[in-house]
C-alpha cells in the first residue's frame, strides 16, 4: 500500500464514501512518512473545518425571477388545459408559451408587460433601473425561447418539431444544448423534412469544428436527400477540412451515386469560382 | 422530511407548484455550488435560474432511478459547463467574502477558522476546474463518488485517482497562498 | 356486416377472420372519450392502404377490408419487386420437403385498435394479407398515418394536422387545411389545400416521386421549393426567387454555389412556410 492509496482511503472516509477510517497499519505508515502526515492533516482540515462562511445567501432577485418563471409556466399550463385539444394537456405546456413569446412583436411586448406586472407582485428589489430590468427580462425571454424550442423539438408531432426548429433561429447561437438537439434530429428524426430543416438551422447558427466533424461522420448513413443537402452546405459553408473529407468520401464510395455526382459538380464549381 | 423524488414526479405530472418546494429546498445549496465553482454572485444566481428552467424543460427525463439531487446536480453541472464554454474568455474568479462568524466559538477560534476557510476557498478557485468540480461536489454538495462518477462520465477508480490529485493540487495551492499571506 | 359500438378504456385487439381468396370487410364504430374535443388518429399498416374521409360526426368509423396477396401484386404497378409468396422469403425453406404436408392458409389477421383519451391507434403488421383501412373521422381530427407497402394513403376533408408517410405508394390529400408533413419514397405526393395553416409549418418530401400541390389564390404563405434532379413548374402569380438558406454566413464567393439551392415564393405577402423537396421528381405548384 503506497502513500497515494492511504491518502485516497482517508479522502474516501472523510467524504462519506468509506465506512471506516484508516486501518492501524495505514496509521503506522502515516506516522513514518512526514509528507503523507501533512497531506492527511491537510485533507482533515479541509473536510472538517467548519464552513463558517457558508451558506452564502442569494439575493432576493433570484426568488423574484424564479417565481416569475413559475407563474408564467403555470399560466401557460392553465391556458393549455383550457384550450389544448390534445388529450395530454400537460405536454402542451411549453407549446403554449410560444404564442406569448414568438409570433408578433405586439405579443412579445404584451408578455414583457406581463412579466413586469409579475415583477411587481413578486417585489423586484427597488432601485433596479428600468434598463437593467429590461435587459434581465430580455435575457429571460431568450432563455424561454430556448426552452420553448427545446420542448417543441422533442414533440411527437412533426409539424411541431418543425416549429421548434424555426424557433431555434431566435435563440443564442452558442447554446450547445440546442445545437446538440439539432444534431440529434439530423441523425435520428424519422421525418426527412425535419432532418432537412434541422440541418439548415444548424448551419444558420454556425458550425464549430466538433459539430462539423459529427456531421461529416454521419453523411454516409443518411438518405440521399439529406446527404446532398449536407454536401451542399458543407461545400458551401464548411471548413477546408470538411471539404477534403468530403472529397475522400466521394472517392471511397460511401456516398450515394447521385450525391457523388452532385458533390463533384459542386467541388468543380467552387474551385472555378475561387480561381476567378 | 421532504421526498424530493416524489415532488419531482409531481412536477412531471403537471403539479408545477411542487417545483417551488424543490427550488426552496435547493436554491441556497445550488447557489453555493456555483459560487464555489468560482462564479460571481450574480452569475451564480443566473445559473440557479437556468438550472431550474432546465429542470422544467427536461422534467420528462427524470425517471427516479437516481435521486433527484443527483439529477439536479447533473443539470447544474451541464449548465455550468455551457456557461464556461460561452464565457471562458471573460472568466474572472471572485474573491469569497468573509461573512459574520458563528457566535458559538470564541473570537480567536472564529478568526483562525475564518482565515483558513477563506484560504481554502481561494485555493479551490485556483485549481483546474475539472478538479475543483469534483471536490466541490464531494465536500460541499456531499454527493457520493458513484453519483459524481456518473455525472463526470468516468469510472469509480478514475474518480478516486482524480480526487487524490485534486486534494494534492489544492494543498499545493493552499501552501502557496498561505506563504503569500504570511509574507 | 353488423356495425357495433364500443367504448374502450384501454386496448382492444381485433382478430379479423379472412377467407382465402376473397375480400372480407368489417366495420366498427368507435366512440371517443370526449366527442367534443378533436381526436388524434394514428394508423400504421405494414401491407395495405389507408383512406380517410372527414365527416360531420363524432365517432370514428373504421372499415377493414382484407385481400389476398395477389391483389397486392396488382396494386403495385411501378415495377417494384413484390414477394408474393412471403412464406418462402427464407431461402433455406425452399430446400425443405413438403411431401405429405398440407398447406394451411393463415386466415387470421391481427388489427389492433386502441382508444385512450381521444387518441385512436390502429395498427396492423400482418404480412399475409393486404389490409385496406377506410376511416371516417370528425373533420377536426389530426392524423398520423403510415404505410409500408401495398397501396396509397388518401385523405380528404380533414382540418387537423396531418403526418403521412408512405414508403412505396402515393399520398393524396384533398381539401385539407391543417399543417401537413408528408413523405413518400417511390411515388408521388399530391395535396390540394383548402387553406394554408398559419400556426405551424408544412413540409412535403418525396425521394423518387413528384410533388403536386394546389393552393387557393387568396392563401398567405411562403412556398419554398428544392429539387436536385427534378424540375419545378409553377402556376402561381407570384414569382419564385432564389433564396440562400444560410444568408448570414456568406463567406467570400461561397454563396455563389446554387446547385440544389432553395427557391421561394411569398404568396399574398408571405406567411407560414410550406416546403417542398424532391430528389428526382418534379415539383408542380398550382393556384386554384
Amino acid at each position: 500500500m503506497n502513500a497515494q492509496d492511504i491518502l485516497a482511503a482517508k479522502v474516501a472516509y472523510l467524504s462519506g464514501n468509506a465506512q471506516t477510517d484508516l486501518t492501524p497499519q495505514m496509521q503506522q505508515a502515516v506516522e513514518k512518512d512526514d509528507k503523507l502526515k501533512t497531506e492527511i492533516a491537510f485533507v482533515e482540515a479541509f473536510w472538517q473545518t467548519n464552513d463558517s462562511s457558508a451558506p452564502e445567501m442569494p439575493s432576493s432577485k433570484l426568488d423574484a425571477r424564479f417565481y416569475q418563471m413559475l407563474a408564467m409556466a403555470q399560466a401557460a399550463q392553465r391556458n393549455a388545459i383550457n384550450s389544448d385539444n390534445d388529450a395530454k394537456s400537460t405536454d402542451g405546456l411549453l407549446d403554449r408559451l410560444k404564442h406569448w413569446l414568438m409570433p408578433k412583436p405586439a405579443l412579445q411586448f404584451a408578455m414583457m408587460a406581463g412579466i413586469f406586472s409579475l415583477g411587481y407582485f413578486t417585489k423586484l428589489p427597488s432601485g433596479e433601473t428600468t434598463d437593467v430590468a429590461m435587459n434581465n427580462l430580455q435575457q429571460q425571454v431568450q432563455s424561454l425561447n430556448s426552452l420553448v424550442a427545446l420542448s417543441m423539438i422533442n414533440n411527437q408531432s412533426a409539424s411541431k418539431r418543425l416549429t421548434g426548429i424555426s424557433y431555434t433561429k431566435q435563440t443564442d447561437v452558442s447554446d450547445q444544448t440546442l445545437n446538440n438537439a439539432l444534431l440529434n434530429m439530423i441523425n435520428h428524426d424519422k421525418s426527412t423534412s425535419v432532418r432537412l430543416a434541422a440541418l439548415d438551422a444548424l448551419f444558420s447558427r454556425g458550425l464549430n469544428s466538433k459539430l462539423e466533424l459529427d456531421l461529416l461522420n454521419s453523411v454516409a448513413e443518411q438518405n440521399p436527400l439529406v446527404q446532398i443537402e449536407m454536401v451542399r452546405l458543407l461545400i458551401g459553408f464548411g471548413s477546408e477540412v470538411a471539404q477534403t473529407k468530403l472529397k475522400a468520401a466521394a472517392k471511397s464510395g460511401v456516398l450515394d451515386a447521385d450525391v457523388k455526382e452532385l458533390l463533384e459538380q459542386q467541388i468543380a464549381a467552387k474551385s472555378q469560382l475561387q480561381s476567378i | 422530511m421532504i421526498d424530493e423524488n416524489e415532488l419531482m414526479l409531481q412536477v412531471q405530472n403537471g403539479q408545477l407548484e411542487s417545483l417551488a418546494l424543490l427550488f426552496e429546498n435547493n436554491k441556497v445549496r445550488l447557489f453555493n455550488f456555483f459560487r464555489r465553482m468560482g462564479n460571481a454572485p450574480e452569475i451564480s444566481e443566473d445559473l440557479v435560474q437556468e438550472t431550474f428552467m432546465r429542470v422544467l424543460s427536461y422534467r420528462s427525463t427524470f425517471n427516479g432511478s437516481a435521486s433527484f439531487r443527483t439529477w439536479l446536480y447533473g443539470i447544474a453541472r451541464n449548465t455550468s459547463v455551457d456557461h464556461y464554454r460561452k464565457y471562458k474568455q471573460s472568466l474572472d474568479h471572485e474573491e469569497f467574502d468573509d461573512t459574520t462568524p458563528d457566535d458559538k466559538s470564541s473570537l480567536c477560534e472564529q478568526m483562525v477558522e475564518q482565515q483558513s476557510h477563506s484560504l481554502f476557498n481561494k485555493a479551490l478557485a485556483s485549481i483546474p476546474i475539472e478538479l475543483r468540480e469534483i471536490l466541490v461536489l464531494s465536500r460541499y454538495s456531499q454527493l457520493k463518488y458513484e453519483e459524481i462518477a456518473l455525472m463526470v462520465n468516468c469510472n469509480l477508480n478514475t474518480l478516486k485517482s482524480r480526487m487524490t490529485l485534486a486534494v494534492s493540487k489544492l494543498k499545493e495551492s493552499y501552501n502557496r497562498l498561505n506563504g503569500e499571506e504570511l509574507t | 356486416m353488423n356495425p357495433f359500438n364500443f367504448k374502450l378504456p384501454a386496448l382492444v385487439a381485433l382478430s379479423v377472420m379472412a377467407f382465402t381468396g376473397a375480400a372480407v370487410a368489417q366495420e366498427y364504430s368507435l366512440n371517443l372519450t370526449d366527442p367534443d374535443k378533436p381526436a388524434v388518429i394514428e394508423a400504421s399498416i405494414a401491407y395495405g392502404a389507408i383512406t380517410v374521409v372527414g365527416y360531420d360526426g363524432k365517432t370514428v368509423e373504421i372499415t377493414t377490408d382484407l385481400q389476398p396477396l395477389n391483389a397486392l401484386k396488382d396494386n403495385e404497378q411501378d415495377g417494384v419487386v413484390v414477394n408474393v409468396n412471403l412464406g418462402n422469403e427464407n431461402e433455406q425453406d425452399e430446400h425443405r420437403s413438403i411431401k405429405g404436408l398440407k398447406r394451411v392458409n393463415n386466415t387470421s389477421v391481427q388489427i389492433e385498435i386502441e382508444e385512450r383519451n381521444n387518441k385512436v391507434e390502429i395498427g396492423s403488421h400482418t404480412r399475409n394479407k393486404m389490409v385496406n383501412l377506410t376511416l371516417k373521422v370528425p373533420y377536426s381530427a389530426a392524423l398520423r398515418l403510415s404505410v409500408n407497402r401495398g397501396g396509397d394513403i388518401k385523405v380528404s376533408d380533414v382540418q387537423g394536422a396531418l403526418e403521412l408517410g408512405n414508403v412505396r405508394g402515393s399520398i393524396y390529400a384533398e381539401n385539407v387545411s391543417g399543417p401537413i408533413v408528408a413523405e413518400s419514397n417511390r411515388r408521388d405526393i399530391e395535396v390540394s389545400f383548402a387553406k394554408l395553416d398559419q400556426s405551424e409549418p408544412s413540409s412535403l418530401t418525396s425521394h423518387r416521386g413528384s410533388i403536386d400541390v394546389s393552393i387557393p389564390k387568396q392563401a398567405k404563405g411562403t412556398v419554398e421549393v428544392q429539387t436536385y434532379k427534378g424540375e419545378i413548374f409553377s402556376g402561381l402569380t407570384t414569382e419564385f426567387v432564389a433564396e440562400n438558406t444560410v444568408d448570414h454566413k456568406q463567406k467570400g464567393q461561397g454563396q455563389e454555389i446554387t446547385i440544389g439551392g432553395l427557391m421561394a415564393a411569398k404568396l399574398n405577402g408571405g406567411g407560414q412556410k410550406l416546403t417542398l423537396a424532391t430528389f428526382r421528381g418534379n415539383i408542380y405548384v398550382r393556384e386554384k
